[in-house]
Formats: structure tokens, C-alpha cells, sequence
């Protein structure tokens, strides 16, 4: 029999290795679990790598100063440069796919994803190894430490020269067909313009009716076709800007005499307001010039009888609280409001597309080809300017234009707008 | 005594609209003729004497430009009105300067306009 002083101490030394035997069972049972997450999260990374080694899009992952440090298969596909002559290389470089586009295109990217810290989004042209070109869509994104620092960037580009073409040639066939359908209309025009003069015997005031039907119909046509080439030749990018000191007021007050005949049929009252401090502004005199005859057509033509419509330009300098911005640099401000039919608020967003004409309008007037504000945002953009508007239906719509006062950029091409 | 009507030549390969301005040139007191190409246009200007010529610039066998370039290099100095749908600043341009007097784009320009520009030219 053991005393119970001893019985004692074995029941304590006994209840120690117990503990011990579970705690070990526990940390063995612990350890294994981690071992588990681990393999798990081991085979979801390799499934990642896997995903981005093996996808279509060109992957690339640079450090904080632009040295590629992974680059996965399909740039090879891509670029034709194997990924061993890639590792080390800095991108954007001619050394590699990059250095194609104008330095200032270089420039902008890093200032936006290394400056700015946020995603580069765009389009651009790179070079294979073996010397062609190809269109690329291209997004940039930083990736950051804890303390907000760069720590890599990684890059993804889309080979997008097939999606290009298309739309190139899309593009070229519209050209060709509007160029192509102008003769059959410069002939049904005479035509009908010789009939009208009595060229073919004299004609019943019936007769003269049902002809100029064909006439108006010919025309709207015409306007339509002149608008398809306008816009390929802007999709095509052949449409040159050639700017020349231009006075703007002068441009807006022609062009307000151009609409002559539906403001005096609707009763408009037009008022204008020009800064004096204004000179002469270098820009395409036909670009500007389509830019005030389509937001005053609009405005005239999108208005009910004895609306208003202003034409104000006016000399803004740098600092301006303008469009909730401060104006980094001098611009022309230009205005044009009316007291019209206004876009409906659930189409607003739409007003900039091509083909596109707000609801209420087509009921009132079926004459708009739609590619007028098309063709003005695309003047604006070009010119590194800025466009919005204000409207409420049947309240009017202001639009809202800021060119640099510097000017227009010039852009060599082969056409300017009809 | 009959007065000799002025002879116009229009060059134009698109017949309806050659068509068109002979009708309306007819009408308006001319002696019009159609050719439609390019290479009849020079034989015809080197040899007749025609008042006014309308030429198209796309044409086939010579184009509007190779014409005027070959009448002005025999020395001829037949007047030549541009009758196009080229609408380039830069085509009227070479045009004017390879001797047209004038530029008129087709499906911008009235037929009766063109007549009465011809009319005032020519008298």
C-alpha cells in the first residue's frame, strides 16, 4: 500500500503528463492544420501564377523603378522577345516593345502611375522584336507597401491590332460609300433643280409640291452623307487640324447669321455677349466654325418659339472657379444657352455618342443627323479643352466650352470636315 | 445672221450628271460636248477651240490633274472651270495653280448657279 503522501504525488505527476500528452496532441493536431492551410494556400498561389503564366493578355510586374521582374508567357507571344532577354530590362524603353510614341506619352504614364499613384488606362503602340507594330490597350496599376510607398507595379496589355483593323476598315467603308452615294445625289439634285425651273416645260403647283418633296428629302441626304464622312474621317484619324488666328466673335456672329431664316421664323431672340479683352485665338477656322454651327443649330432648332439664345464668349484667366475646378490655365469660355425643349435627364449621358438624338427631339424635328455633338466633343478633346452642359427638359440646356487660349494643337492630315 | 454658239466641253465620267449639265448648258444657249475620260478630254482641248471646259477630277485614263497638266505643257490656254467632288482645300489649291480658273464642288454647287456663273463668264 502506498502511503497517501506518495499516492498524492503520482496522481500529480500523473495529471502533469497527462497535460502534457494533450497539449502535445493539441499542437500536433494545430501543426497539422497549419500544415494543411498551408498546402491549401500553396496550391491556391500556384493556381494564381498558373492563371496569370497562362492567360492571353500580356502580364508583366515591374519594381518601384520600372525593372521587370516577372513577365508571363504571353509577352513572348506577344513581343517576341523571350522572357529571359525581358527580366532585368527597364519597360517603356526601345530596348524592349516600348519608346514607339512621342516622349511626352512616356511621360504622362509615369507621372500618372508613379506621381499620382493611380492606374494608367490607355491606348498605345508598341514594337515586336522583329520590327512590327501592333496596337496595344494597356492598363498600368501600382501596387503599394504599408506605407503607401510604390512597390511594383504590374502592367497588363491587350494586343488589340486585329480589333484596330476593323474598325479601320469599317471606318474606310463608310468613307468610301458616303464618297460613292454623293454622285447619284449631285445628279438627283439637278435634276430636280432643272425641273423645278421649268427647264422640262412648266410644271402644275402639284407637280412643283411632290418635287420639292424629293428635293428636301435629297438634301437631308446630303447632310447625312457629309456627316457619315466627317465622322470616318475622324475615326480614321485623317482629319487635320490647321490652326490660324482666328476671331472667335466674328465666327459666332456669321454663324448666327447663317440660321437667319429660323430665327426670324421662330422669333428667336438671340443675344451676345463678347469679351473685348479677346484677340485672336490660333485655331482651325472650319473646326471652330462647325463647333458654333452645331451648338447654335441646336439651339435655335431644339427651341420653341420666342426662345432666347445667348452667344457669350468670354477670356477666362488661370485660378477661375470654373465647372468646380480651378482653371490651371488662360482659356476661352464660351456659352451657349437657350430657353428649348431641353435633353431628358435619363438621356443625358448619351448626348456625346454618335448617331445619337434624345427622344423628345426626334418628335419635333426629324432633320438632325445626330454626329453634330460628336463631332463638337471630338473638337474640344483634340484641342485639349473641355465641354459639359446643364439641362432640364423644357427649361433649356446650357453648353459649356473652355479652349486654350493658347489654341488648337496642329494635326497633319489628308481631309478636313465637308 | 445666226450667232455661233460658244462651245463648252464637259468632261465628266459619271453620265447622269454629264447628262445634266449638257441638258442645262443646252438650255442655257450653248453648244455643249461629253467626253468621259481624261485622255479624250486632252485630244478634244488640244484640238478644238472651246470657250470653257468643265472638267471632273477623277476620271479614268487621266485624271483631272494629269489633264490640266498636259494642255497647260502644250502651251494651250483653253479656260477651265473644275467641276469635282474633291472638296480638299489642298486639291483646289493644286488645281488653281495648274491653271483652273475656278472650283466648284458637284454636290455642293446648284446646277442653275453653275449655269449663271458660266453665263456671266462667258459673256
Amino acid at each position: 500500500m502506498l502511503k497517501e503522501g506518495n499516492q498524492q504525488m503520482l496522481i500529480f505527476f500523473a495529471s502533469i503528463i497527462i497535460f502534457f500528452v494533450i497539449l502535445l496532441i493539441f499542437v500536433y493536431l494545430k501543426s497539422q492544420k497549419r500544415e494543411k492551410n498551408l498546402k491549401l494556400r500553396t496550391a491556391e498561389l500556384e493556381k494564381f501564377k498558373l492563371a496569370v503564366d497562362h492567360a492571353s493578355d500580356h502580364i508583366v510586374i515591374t519594381d518601384a523603378n520600372g525593372i521587370v521582374v516577372y513577365a508571363n508567357k504571353a509577352v513572348a507571344n506577344i513581343t517576341g522577345y523571350a522572357i529571359k532577354e525581358v527580366l532585368g530590362q527597364k519597360v517603356g524603353t526601345n530596348k524592349l516593345w516600348g519608346g514607339l510614341m512621342d516622349k511626352i506619352v512616356y511621360e504622362d504614364m509615369w507621372n500618372v502611375i508613379k506621381k499620382q499613384k493611380k492606374p494608367f488606362i490607355g491606348g498605345i503602340q508598341n514594337k515586336r522584336k522583329d520590327g512590327r507594330i501592333y496596337d496595344a490597350a494597356v492598363s498600368i496599376s501600382p501596387i503599394f507597401d504599408e506605407h503607401k510607398n510604390v512597390q511594383f507595379f504590374v502592367g497588363i496589355e491587350r494586343d488589340i491590332t486585329k480589333e484596330k483593323e476593323i474598325d479601320r476598315a469599317k471606318s474606310e467603308f463608310i468613307s468610301l460609300a458616303s464618297h460613292k452615294l454623293r454622285t447619284p445625289l449631285a445628279a438627283i439634285n439637278w435634276f430636280v433643280e432643272m425641273l423645278l425651273s421649268g427647264d422640262a416645260g412648266k410644271l402644275t403647283d402639284e407637280q412643283i409640291d411632290y418635287i420639292q418633296e424629293i428635293n428636301k428629302g435629297n438634301h437631308r441626304m446630303v447632310d447625312l452623307v457629309n456627316a457619315l464622312l466627317n465622322v470616318s474621317r475622324i475615326d480614321m484619324g485623317t482629319l487635320a487640324v490647321d490652326p490660324q488666328p482666328t476671331n472667335l466673335a466674328k465666327v459666332a456672329e456669321d454663324t448666327i447669321k447663317d440660321y437667319n431664316e429660323i430665327i426670324k421664323a421662330k422669333n428667336l431672340n438671340i443675344k451676345t455677349s463678347f469679351d473685348n479683352r479677346l484677340t485672336d485665338v490660333k485655331v482651325d477656322p472650319k473646326l471652330i466654325k462647325a463647333l458654333f454651327q452645331n451648338l447654335i443649330s441646336n439651339a435655335c432648332n431644339y427651341s420653341p418659339t420666342q426662345a432666347e439664345v445667348v452667344v457669350s464668349i468670354q477670356f477666362v484667366k488661370k485660378g477661375t472657379l470654373l465647372n468646380k475646378k480651378k482653371l490651371k490655365k488662360d482659356f476661352v469660355y464660351i456659352k451657349i444657352s437657350d430657353t428649348g425643349y431641353g435633353i431628358p435627364k435619363h438621356q443625358q449621358e448619351k448626348i456625346f455618342s454618335k448617331l445619337f438624338r434624345a427622344d423628345n427631339v426626334r418628335e419635333k424635328d426629324t432633320e438632325g443627323t445626330g454626329v453634330g455633338l460628336y463631332i463638337v466633343k471630338y473638337i474640344v478633346d483634340s484641342s485639349n479643352g473641355e465641354i459639359w452642359f446643364n439641362s432640364r427638359e423644357n427649361k433649356g440646356t446650357v453648353f459649356n466650352v473652355l479652349l486654350p487660349y493658347t489654341g488648337m494643337i496642329k494635326k497633319v492630315g489628308t481631309k478636313s470636315l465637308i | 445672221m445666226a450667232t455661233t454658239l460658244k462651245k463648252i466641253l464637259i468632261a465628266e465620267d459619271e453620265k447622269p450628271l454629264a447628262k445634266a449639265i449638257e441638258l442645262k448648258l443646252r438650255k442655257s444657249g450653248f453648244d455643249p460636248k461629253c467626253v468621259y475620260n481624261g485622255e479624250d478630254a486632252v485630244t478634244e482641248i488640244l484640238n478644238n477651240n472651246y470657250d470653257l471646259v468643265l472638267l471632273d477630277m477623277m476620271m479614268p485614263k487621266k485624271n483631272g490633274f494629269d489633264v490640266l497638266k498636259d494642255v497647260k505643257a502644250k502651251g494651250n490656254n483653253t479656260k477651265i472651270f473644275i467641276t469635282s467632288n474633291l472638296s480638299q482645300d489642298s486639291d483646289i489649291a493644286e488645281a488653281k495653280a495648274l491653271g483652273a480658273i475656278d472650283f466648284f464642288v458637284k454636290s455642293d454647287t446648284s446646277i442653275v448657279e453653275l449655269a449663271e456663273k458660266i453665263k456671266n463668264f462667258l459673256k
